[in-house]
Formats: C-alpha cells, sequence, structure tokens
C-alpha cells in the first residue's frame, strides 16, 4: 500500500483537484441539507461534467459530493424536521425534538461530529480490509439477503413498544407502497390503475418529502404553531461538544459504527437503512429508552455515526467485486467505467493507486466536512429564528419542487399531496412512521430476494432455515417479533417469584 | 431593503436579457438541405445517467448540436422503466423538438407485452445503428466447476434436463441469450433471476447459480482473477466473430452453435414527422459518429457503433423485433 | 350513547384495506404456491398484516379504559384541508401558470394564512414571496440545471 502513497497524496493535494473538491463537498452539503434533493442528485446532475476530466479530479470531485451529501444531511433533518435524504430518517426523531427545546447547536455539533467518525474511519477500515473481506459476499446468497431485511424490519417494530399492532400496521402500509409497480421477476403489474408514473413504483423522495414535510408542517398549522425556539449558544466554538461526551457514548458509537459499516457493505442496503436499524439498536440498549423521540442525543450519534459508517462499507464491494452497495456507488461505479476503469477482483492489481486514492479521497473529504461545517455552523440555527409564515411556505414550496425536480413532471407534486394526506391519515391513527419507511426502503429488496431464493432453491422454502447464516438471522427476526410477549411473561414470571419469596 | 431590490431587479434584467439572446438564437434555425431543424431539440433517454446509453446520447448530442445549429438537450427519464419517455414522444410533434434514444430492451419489452408501443408501428424510425465489436456477451461459469468447454455444459444439460441453473436478469438481455442459446444446443436449461452482471458473477463464484452470459468488459477481471472461466462468445452475425476483450475465446458460431445477438441502438420520432425531417436527422447522428473526435471517444469505452443507412434502419428494426417476438413467446415471457 | 372510539374506527379501517389488496391481487396470473410464492406474496402479506393487526387495534381498543386525547378541533381540520387546497391549487395551476408566477402567489397565500397571531407586514410577505421565488428559480435552473415548470406558452 506503502508505494501508492506519492500517487496518492500528488493527487490529493494537486491544486486543481483541491478546488474540485471543495466545490463539491460544498455543493454535497447544500444537496444533503435542502430536502428532497441528495448527494446522489448531486452525483447525477454533475456526473456529465466529469465525461470530460481526467480519472483522478472525476473521481475525486464526485466524492466529494457523495461524501458532501451524506455528511450535510443530518442538518434538514435538525433544523427543519424533514430528512435531507432517506440516510439522516431516524436523526429527525431525537434531532429535531433537540432543536425545538432550544438545543439545535448542540444536536448539529453531535450530528457534524458523528458524521466526521462514521465517514473518516470507514474510509480506513475499507482500505485496509476492502481485499481480505470482500469474498464474504460471495458466501451470501439471496436467502441470506433476504432474512437479514426480515432482521431488520423486525428489530425496527420491536421498539414501537407497547403498540406492536399498530407497528406492525405501519410496515404493511410500507410493504403495500413497496408493491406497487411492476413486480420483480414477474414483471406483474400491481396497483398502477393503468397509471404509468406509477409502473416503476413509488419514489422515495415523494414518500419522505410528503409524510415528514408535508403533513407536519399542515398539522402544525391545524393545532397552531408554538412558540419560536430558543437557539443555544454553548455549542458553537471548535467541535461544539466535550470530549467526555463523546466518550460517554464511546459504546453506542462503536456499535453503529460497525451496524454501518456492515450494511453498507451488503449489496442493495445503505444508509437508508443502517441509520434506522442503529436508531432502534441503540434504543433498545438504552436505559432511557422511553425518553427516546424527545431529544435524547444517543439517537443523534447512533442514526449520523451509522449512515456515514456506510460510505466505507458500501466501497468494498464496489471497488473489490463491482457490486454497488447503494445508489452513490452505481453512480461511480458508472462513472469509472466511462473513465475505462472498471471495478473487480483485479483492480487492487491493476489499478492499485487509483482504489486507495478513492478511499483517501472520502477520508479527506471527511475532514474537509467538519471543517466546513465548523466554520459554517454557527449561522445554521438562526434557521430556527425565521417566523413560520416565512419558513413553512419556503419549505412546502421546496418539498413540492424536490418532486418535479425528479421526473421533470407535476404529476410527482400531485402525488406528494396524495401521499401528504396518506401521512396525516397516519398521524391521526396514530400509526409509527419509522417501521412504515424501513418496510418500504427494504421492500424491494426483501421481495426479490425472497423470490430469487425460491427460484435458485432445490427445497423450496426450506433452504431458507437450512442455510446456517439465513437460519440464525431467521431466528433473531422470529425474537424480534414475540419479544414484547416474551418479555411480558418473563416479568409476569419474576413478579409471581418475588410475591412467592414475599 | 433598497439594495436587495436593485440585486432582484438586476437579477431579472439579466434573466430577461438572456431570454431574449436564447430566443434570437433559436429564430436563427439551421436549414438542412432544404429541410427545417428544429429549434431545440430534446432527447428522452430512459436510462440513468453514467450508464452506456447515457454516454452515447450525451457525447453524438453534443457533436449533433454543433453540427445542426441547434441545441440539444439529453433527458433522462426512467419513469416507468421508460414507459413514460416512449409516451412522451409518441405524442410530441412531428418537428423534431422531442425524440427517444433507447436500445434493445425497448423491442424486448414489446415483445414481452411490458410495453404497449412499438418502435416499427408507432414512431419513425429515425436511425438504427449496431455494436461496432463483434461480439459481446461471454458465458461464464465458476473456476471450480467441472464444465470446461460449452460442450462439457450441454452434455450436463441434456443428462439432467431442466436442472442446471442460469443467472438472468428476467426479460432482459442476457435472458433472451439464454433462450437463443438453449434453442440452438437443444437443451432445457433453468432461468433464475440473479440481477445485474457482477451480481450474476457474484452468484456463479457462491454456486447460486452454474453459469451465465455476462458482458466481457465486466467479466475479465474475474477471468484474470482465476474466479470464473469464460466458455464462449456471443457473436453479433451468425457466422460467427470474436470480442477484443477475450480474442482467443471462440464465438459460439465457431463451436457449432448456430446462434448470433448483436446489441441495437434506436434513435426514434414522432410517428408523424416528416421522412425528409427523419432523414435529415439520421445524417446528423450518422456523421457525428463519423467524426473522429466522437468515435474516439466512444470506441475505448466499448460504445462503438455502425450506423445503418435511413432505409436499412426501419426494415432491421421490423427484422429483430418480429424475431424476438417469438424467442419472448418460447421463453414464456410474453404476458 | 355507545360512541366509536378512534382506535377502534382505525381496526375497522385497517381491517376493510386488507380485504381490499386481497381482492385486488386475487386476479394475478401467477399463483401463490409454497414452490414459489410469486408476485401476490409480498401484497398478500401486507394485507394479512392488516386483518390480524387491524382486528388487534380494534380489540385493544375496546378492551381499553385509556382515553385517547382529542387529535385535532374542528377549525385544525379545516385549517389543515385550507393548506391543502392551496398546494393543490398550486400544482394543477403551475401547469399552466409556471413556478415563476404561482410561486409568488401561493408564498403570499400561504404566509398570510400562517402569520395569523403573529406580528407581520403585509410589504414583507409580498417581499418574502417574490425574492424567496426568484432566488429558488435561479438557484435550481441556473446553478443547478435543474428545470422548473414553465408557463403552456412557452
Amino acid at each position: 500500500m506503502e508505494q501508492y502513497l506519492p500517487f496518492v497524496f500528488s493527487n490529493l493535494f494537486n491544486g486543481y483537484n483541491l478546488v474540485l473538491t471543495l466545490a463539491g463537498t460544498i455543493i454535497g452539503i447544500i444537496f444533503g441539507a435542502i430536502p428532497g434533493l441528495s448527494g446522489s442528485l448531486a452525483m447525477m446532475l454533475f456526473m456529465p461534467l466529469t465525461y470530460h476530466m481526467a480519472l483522478g479530479p472525476g473521481v475525486m470531485f464526485l466524492i466529494s459530493l457523495w461524501v458532501g451529501g451524506c455528511s450535510g444531511a443530518f442538518i434538514g433533518s435538525v433544523l427543519l424536521g424533514i430528512p435531507g435524504s432517506p440516510s439522516s430518517v431516524a436523526t429527525v426523531f431525537d434531532g429535531y425534538p433537540m432543536a425545538k427545546k432550544g438545543q439545535a447547536s448542540h444536536a448539529l455539533a453531535i450530528g457534524m461530529v458523528a458524521s466526521f467518525i462514521g465517514t473518516f474511519f470507514s474510509a480506513i477500515l475499507g482500505a485496509l480490509l476492502a481485499q481480505s473481506i470482500a469474498a464474504i459476499a460471495f458466501k451470501l446468497g439471496p436467502w441470506e439477503y433476504f432474512s437479514l431485511c426480515m432482521v431488520a424490519i423486525t428489530m425496527v417494530i420491536a421498539i414501537s413498544k407497547g403498540d406492536m399492532c399498530k407497528g406492525l400496521t405501519s410496515a404493511c402500509i410500507g410493504l403495500l407502497f413497496a408493491s406497487v409497480g411492476f413486480s420483480p421477476i414477474d414483471a406483474q403489474e400491481r396497483f398502477v390503475f393503468g397509471n404509468m408514473y406509477l409502473m416503476s413504483g413509488l419514489s422515495l423522495t415523494v414518500v419522505l418529502i410528503s409524510i415528514f414535510g408535508i403533513s407536519r408542517i399542515a398539522l402544525e398549522y391545524g393545532r397552531g404553531f408554538d412558540k419560536l425556539p430558543d437557539v443555544d449558544d454553548s455549542s458553537l466554538k471548535g467541535f461544539g461538544l466535550h470530549w467526555l461526551e463523546i466518550f460517554e457514548q464511546g459504546v453506542n458509537i462503536i456499535r453503529s459504527f460497525l451496524i454501518g459499516l456492515v450494511i453498507g457493505f451488503l449489496p442493495g442496503m445503505g444508509a437508508g437503512l443502517s441509520n434506522l436499524v442503529a436508531y432502534s439498536t441503540c434504543k433498545n440498549h438504552s436505559k432511557r429508552a422511553g425518553e427516546f423521540g424527545t431529544g435524547v442525543p444517543d439517537g443523534i450519534w447512533a442514526s449520523e455515526v451509522s449512515n456515514n459508517a456506510a460510505i466505507g462499507g458500501a466501497m468494498i464491494p464496489m471497488v473489490s467485486l463491482g457490486i454497488p452497495g447503494d445508489t452513490s456507488t452505481a453512480l461511480l461505479i458508472g462513472a469509472l467505467s466511462i473513465q475505462g476503469l472498471e471495478m473487480g477482483p483485479m483492480v487492487f492489481r491493476n489499478s492499485g493507486n487509483l482504489v486507495y486514492m478513492m478511499f483517501a479521497a472520502v477520508a479527506f473529504d471527511a475532514i474537509l466536512v467538519l471543517l466546513i461545517q465548523m466554520a459554517s455552523k454557527r449561522w445554521f440555527p438562526y434557521i430556527l429564528k425565521v417566523p413560520y409564515h416565512y419558513m413553512y411556505p419556503a419549505l412546502l414550496v421546496i418539498s413540492l419542487v424536490s418532486a418535479y425536480v425528479e421526473s421533470g413532471s407535476l404529476y410527482k407534486c400531485g402525488m406528494m399531496i396524495v401521499f401528504a394526506i396518506i401521512g396525516l391519515l397516519m398521524l391521526f391513527a396514530g400509526l409509527p412512521s419509522a417501521p412504515m419507511m424501513l418496510a418500504f426502503i427494504l421492500g424491494p429488496t426483501l421481495e426479490s430476494n425472497m423470490l430469487k431464493g425460491f427460484q435458485s432453491s432445490d427445497n423450496g422454502i426450506a433452504t431458507f432455515f437450512t442455510r446456517p447464516v439465513s437460519c440464525c438471522f431467521l431466528v433473531v427476526a422470529i425474537g424480534c417479533i414475540f419479544s414484547p410477549v416474551l418479555r411480558m411473561l418473563f416479568q409476569r414470571r419474576r413478579e409471581v417469584a418475588d410475591e412467592a419469596c414475599d | 431593503m433598497r439594495l436587495m431590490k436593485r440585486v432582484a431587479l438586476t437579477a431579472l434584467t439579466m434573466a430577461m436579457a438572456a431570454s431574449l439572446f436564447a430566443t434570437g438564437q433559436a429564430e436563427s434555425a439551421a436549414q438542412n438541405g432544404g429541410v427545417l431543424l428544429p429549434k431545440s431539440m430534446e432527447v428522452q433517454v430512459p436510462a440513468k445517467t453514467g450508464g452506456g446509453t447515457d454516454v452515447m446520447a450525451r457525447t453524438l448530442g453534443a457533436q449533433v448540436a454543433s453540427d445542426g445549429g441547434f441545441h440539444v438537450t439529453i433527458v433522462n427519464n426512467t419513469d416507468g422503466g421508460g414507459a413514460v419517455a416512449l409516451e412522451k414522444v409518441a405524442n410530441a410533434k412531428g418537428d423534431g423538438s422531442t425524440i427517444l434514444q433507447f436500445h434493445t430492451t425497448m423491442l424486448i419489452k414489446t415483445a414481452s407485452g411490458v410495453f404497449k408501443r412499438s418502435a416499427a408501428n408507432d414512431y419513425k424510425v429515425i436511425a438504427v445503428s449496431l455494436q461496432k465489436d463483434p461480439a459481446s456477451y461471454t458465458l461464464v461459469v465458476d473456476m471450480s466447476s467441472p464444465y470446461q468447454t460449452v460442450d462439457d455444459l450441454v452434455a450436463a444439460a441434456k443428462a439432467a434436463p431442466g436442472s442446471l441453473k442460469f443467472g438472468v436478469e428476467t426479460g432482459g438481455t442476457a435472458h433472451i441469450i439464454t433462450g437463443l442459446f438453449s434453442k440452438a444446443a437443444g437443451i432445457q436449461v433453468r432461468t433464475v433471476e440473479a440481477g445485474t452482471d457482477t451480481e450474476k458473477m457474484a452468484a456463479v463464484v457462491g454456486k447460486t447459480i452454474d453459469a451465465c452470459f455476462v458482458n466481457p468488459n465486466q467479466a475479465k477481471q474475474y477471468v484474470e482473477a482465476g474466479k470464473v472461466r469464460a466458455l464462449a462468445v456471443v457473436a453479433r452475425d451468425e457466422e460467427g466473430g470474436r470480442c477484443p476483450v477475450f480474442p482467443d475465446l471462440e464465438s459460439f458460431p465457431e463451436l457449432g452453435y448456430k446462434f448470433a445477438w448483436g446489441n441495437i441502438n434506436l434513435f426514434l420520432g414522432p410517428k408523424s414527422m416528416s421522412d425528409d425531417l427523419a432523414r435529415a436527422l439520421h445524417d446528423l447522428y450518422a456523421n457525428a459518429y463519423a467524426n473522429p473526435k466522437v468515435s474516439g471517444d466512444l470506441d475505448p469505452k466499448g460504445f462503438g457503433m455502425v450506423f445503418l443507412s435511413y432505409e436499412d434502419g426501419l426494415k432491421r428494426v421490423q427484422d429483430t423485433q418480429a424475431s424476438l417476438n417469438s424467442v419472448v413467446v418460447d421463453l414464456g415471457l410474453r404476458k | 350513547m355507545f360512541q366509536v372510539k378512534r382506535d377502534q374506527m382505525v381496526g375497522i379501517v385497517t381491517v376493510i384495506l386488507g380485504i381490499v389488496v386481497f381482492a385486488m391481487i386475487r386476479d394475478y396470473p401467477v399463483p401463490f404456491t409454497i414452490e414459489y410464492p410469486g408476485p401476490k406474496a409480498m401484497p398478500g402479506l401486507a394485507a394479512f398484516g392488516f386483518v390480524v393487526c387491524g382486528l388487534g387495534i380494534f380489540l385493544q381498543s375496546t378492551f381499553s379504559k385509556k382515553e385517547q386525547k382529542l387529535f385535532l378541533v374542528k377549525e385544525g381540520w379545516v385549517r389543515v384541508g385550507i393548506v391543502f387546497l392551496v398546494l393543490s391549487a398550486y400544482v394543477f395551476l403551475m401547469k399552466y401558470l409556471g413556478f415563476l408566477i404561482m410561486t409568488p402567489i401561493v408564498c403570499y397565500v400561504l404566509s398570510t394564512l400562517f402569520s395569523k397571531g403573529w406580528k407581520s407586514a403585509t410589504k414583507g410577505r409580498i417581499l418574502f414571496s417574490v425574492l424567496f421565488t426568484l432566488f429558488v428559480y435561479f438557484l435550481y435552473t441556473k446553478a443547478f440545471s435543474l428545470p422548473m415548470p414553465d408557463p403552456v406558452w412557452m
């Protein structure tokens, strides 16, 4: 690896590349923070510019858009209550309540440091492990991916404690949304009603923004706006956090980091999934589980470390096998192949210098993002001081515009209004949004792997249980579904035992 | 406040000036051999940014714009898996302001009934280009498998009909090629969904599937790394042909399996477009590719192409559609 | 008088939704079998979940003595309805009048609605509506090269 260092550093610190990287990072952060725009959209928009760039600067520019986008998403989640992108859905749960309680600077400081930890260390680990662990992906078939999806969904349902039925109903709504369009493999038209805009399924942006943005704003207006929150100035200097606070979160950070890295590594499951799983795990292990959702910093740490750790994780199968971990890596593979660099098992031998430069660029971008956010973060919380009658019309327009941007069609804006009404009805019914979002994000992966598993297996459903890894995941999933019942049983037995002792 | 007003006014003035300039430019739309070319042309591309089709569309589009003297905008429209782009172009004015660039997938989806519209019947076929490489897809198996040659694989399939698992993307090109190969070899195989090319290869190495057809560029590193074995390549023509990535690998016709497959690119306009305009656009596209700058850019990326004459284009689309229609029925993909 | 609780209503609607989904997927040609579940499996799972959980929600609510908090007062529903009406009109009219004309109007209307009970000047709201529209338009179209809805005559 050492032999590549001169090449890596000469590229990273080349003046032209530095300017491109800085521009890319800033654009990425803006795209990440504005609801409806995302790092991968920025990559799509600016990719044609790189067609005529040399390989080094082109790749660095795209990576800076990606990293910037992923690291900027928490800003929208904390300040606006609308996730900047699917990777920051869980950040809203505690980030927005913190901002409402007058702790916006603190929440932002956590998001900033957590993003840095996730991105920087996952890039370093990715570079060190890529060659040795990539082969694990060969061992995983559709059965394992299906079972893993089941674990993820049931874990999130398990946290809707006390109201399992509502959690499951919400997840079923997500599965129903994910069923819209042509089904995988059989290409069966489902819930399309002859409408061609529904053929490729529902858009994640439309569902996410309408449910988290439009319906919430409408409801706040219906209930009458609260007074504007205060803005704290305790976290404005430096990182804005005390070292002790970071160390206190050590276990949470490491656990969320590993969740992000592993989920990022698995094809088709990126940051959109890892943040929700890490949040659920954190909540399940926390002594303050009951307070989650009211502004507990642990939730932001979990979500932001894990979604950024997915970056390094997703890069491992991307470089070593040519398999994208998520949309952004798929775009990167496309851009690289246009430049004549095919990812795959030989890439370390054939173009090791470029591969290590990509990992180094991610780590370098993580530092750059941290510096940019440190310099600018004192201004962000003042967004909260903008009166509702300016802030909310602006957010509603930006939300609708994001639907238009996606396809150049007003049809999706209309669809967004419909989904906002559905979101409002869900709020009315008291259905939690996290299981729905997760089931919607995972639905297509879950279904295609289930069908692939059945198609490829010689013993039908039994294969899901005869493959050891798949079987373990399924046992955990079943355990998660029955965990509230088991917990209740244990509690009752303990109470009976206590009474007997008395 | 006054400053803000001034900024807003300046911005408005600039915008108006810019739009006036744009209109002025558009008014001077070029004439090409007496045919009125569009003032600006939107190319609907049902493929994602960064993919092969997008790169071809943008590279060719830029040259067409500069040669034709009008604006060309590439719109990546993947809504409805391409159905929305197809509708948009079918319902557009025939003045060349909106055209479609797509490829063989459109013909396959029409054959299987996923698309209601057909390239040959519902559009004006402006141009058709064939892949330049004489061979495109390659058949790969796991390195540790007993199949050293295509004959070994065929013998195993004959010994246990319907048991060999071929990874495909259902209804995709590799699915059709698997069908053509099975027919030519007189065997029955089990096609299973395995996703994209790299996912298929990971499945081959992980022994989830036995074999698959993939793009040689994607297979190259897996072959070099000794993870998969490439057995043969699929030639564009039934006479056979080699692929530049694996020049030593024989094609199926050379091995006695008579079938061929070549990707084609389609440039389509609304049915109402006049023949003269379609021919003029055909010439612009064909000449754009003939420009060494464009072909020099596309060829090394594996996107080289051969443009058919305007007259041959429609016939090629009709013939390919007819043969795909029957393959799709054989594979049970017709809805 | 017997009054239906909110969660009882939610339970019933969920069960009905499940039945409707079952009915909609019934005619898919690929059958659901134990060897290959096909395209009916996922929506079928959702439908099954709706029926079971809907019943669960209904029963839980029936046997629960807890009072449910009021979700919205009547005026609140009216206000929510107005927001949706304005947004629907915005999307519908944008098709004809384009982004640059419709956005300042809608921003002004929403901002006036939302400003009830807060200190705000008409001039300020007009200025906000125009400047915000121009800012978004130029940011998206010029800086990001993203298209915005144009009026029909353009």
